[in-house]
């Protein structure tokens, strides 16, 4: 096992070295491009708007419960924004974007070297790092962090309801103290993360849909492998993400 | 002028070809015959660099193929066209975009002109009417001629074809026959093509190879094999189980 995950992090740098070269030296396919980003950005809106909102809304929900007993109802808002943008938003999203986004690239890789498509493209003299590769590469890691922006903002932005005409909280002290203890670091912190999660989404889908096994079965454990490791890997890279970037932005 | 010099190849531990030799002249047709699972399909991979070998050398004219990657293949798969077993086609796009395909990406055409030699195609391998509908809403023997229009509407020097004929009735089958032999003849192709159909091989063959446990086991015209005596030949030829299998 260790044996294979050393390797599948080989082919998968060497996969990245061969998209970042193709980016760099050849032209890009802006049909093919395009079409992803509809698919991975403007299709995933939903599904990012409903899990930045709720989860931002049950946040400040349990937040709320406990600290108006101690009276510090208004410290609620910093908080959960600070959570919205570290944390909570940039990794639900990842999560939420291998789910959909990572596990599609690979069932429709695998599918298509299953099929000889892929052989098929190198036949017709098309590359298919050129073709196939790196629109859907690009769309995934521009897409990630504009919807990871997104998220935070919904979600901020469902806290207020919650905190301010559903519990009653002061909304002038509510909105006051979140802009005063927010940063825009906080917001910066998120975006980089959301950067990487893409990068990891990305390789990982590519990666298995590259890889898959034969038949059927291996699509299916390809899709399921692309989602699953994705999601592991952000959820612990998170964890060493957050002190990193915490020893470089102190607070 | 087409050279293959000792493919080894073995896939999940089975040894597949075994050492092929093959020379295949410009401008001529070589038909490969051989039983299914035999390693045609794998030894036509070999010829375009889709797969690599584990010793041996594939030329073409002085250029040696195996040495490449797959930038530097480029040049020389545009003037290959590759017919796949089972099609192949892009399951995205519509016949008319897949048989688009190799002009959009190669050539600077205008859209009329392209739209021109795509209607064309489609008349010739006889699918007009079925340019707008998906791949996935055609029959076994139509994406097999939509794949035929694809690899061919470039004008490749070389074409390659994987069992163009299996599945297709015994009509279409001849007038694919007659559609190899025109394009060979027309454009001057040089053509490889796979095939269980004796009577189309003999129609269309130059020359004819038999790939016999993982080897070119005889290479002759098809007169010479229609006379010869050769027990592995006969029996392929006359289609008799030495009840070996079953
Ligand atoms: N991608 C592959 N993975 C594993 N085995 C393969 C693969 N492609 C071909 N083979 C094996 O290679 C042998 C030859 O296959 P093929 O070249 O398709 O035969 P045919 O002569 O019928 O075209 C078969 O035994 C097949 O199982
Ligand atoms: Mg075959």
């Amino acid at each position: 096992m260790v044996l294979g995950m050393v390797r599948s992090t080989g082919e998968v740098c060497f996969l990245f070295l061969d998209i970042v070269r193709t980016l760099f030296t050849r032209p890009l396919r802006w049909r093919q491009f395009l079409r992803q980003m509809y698919f991975v950005g403007l299709r995933s809106q939903t599904i990012i708007l409903v899990t930045g909102g709720f989860s931002g809304a049950v946040f400040t929900a349990q937040t709320l419960f406990r600290f108006r007993e101690l009276g510090m109802a208004t410290a609620t808002g910093p908080v959960v924004a600070v959570a919205m943008c570290r944390e909570l938003g940039p990794v639900l999203c990842a999560l939420m974007l291998a789910g959909r986004v990572g596990s599609s690239i690979a069932a429709e890789l695998s599918t298509m070297r299953l099929t000889e498509q892929l052989d098929a493209l190198r036949a017709l003299a098309v590359p298919p790092v050129e073709y196939l590769l790196l629109p859907r590469f690009l769309a995934v890691v521009l897409s990630t962090p504009l919807l990871v922006a997104l998220s935070m903002a919904i979600g901020i932005a469902a806290s207020w309801i919650v905190a301010v005409p559903i519990m009653e909280v002061d909304g002038a002290y509510y909105i006051s103290h979140m802009t005063q203890y927010m940063e825009p670091k906080d917001v910066g912190i998120g975006l980089i993360k959301a950067c990487i999660f893409g990068l990891i989404i990305a390789l990982v889908g590519i990666h298995k849909g590259l890889n898959a096994g034969q038949g059927a079965e291996g699509v299916g454990q390809a899709t399921t492998n692309a989602a699953v490791h994705a999601s592991l890997i952000v959820l612990i890279s998170n964890f060493f993400f957050s002190f990193l970037l915490n020893a470089i932005f102190p607070a | 002028m087409i050279q293959v010099k000792g493919l080894y190849k073995s896939i999940a531990g089975q040894e597949i070809l075994r050492g092929v030799d093959l020379e295949v002249r410009t401008g001529e047709t070589l038909v490969v015959i051989g039983r299914s699972g035999g390693g045609k399909s794998v030894l036509l991979k070999h010829l375009l660099g889709l797969m690599e070998p584990d010793a041996g050398e594939v030329w073409y004219d002085g250029t040696n193929l195996t040495a490449l990657n797959e930038r530097e293949m480029i040049p020389l798969r545009r003037e290959m066209g590759m017919v796949f077993q089972n099609g192949a086609l892009f399951d995205s796009m519509t016949v008319s975009e897949n048989i688009a395909f190799p002009l959009v990406e190669r050539e600077c055409l205008l859209a009329d002109e392209v739209d021109q030699r795509v209607a064309r195609a489609l008349e010739i391998v006889g699918l007009s009417g079925h340019g707008e509908k998906m791949p996935s809403s055609l029959s076994g023997g139509m994406k097999k001629r939509a794949a035929l229009a694809r690899a061919a509407i470039g004008r490749p020097r070389i074409m390659f074809y994987d069992e163009p004929t299996a599945g297709l009735d015994p009509i279409l089958s001849d007038s694919i026959s007659k559609l190899i032999a025109r394009l060979s003849k027309e454009l001057s192709m040089t053509a490889i093509v796979v095939t269980h159909d004796m009577a189309s091989a003999c129609q269309i063959a130059d020359r004819i190879a038999m790939l016999h446990e993982g080897k070119i086991y005889a290479l002759l015209t098809p007169a010479e094999l229609q006379a010869s005596t050769d027990p592995v030949l006969h029996d392929f030829l006359h289609g008799i189980s030495k009840g070996e299998i079953l």
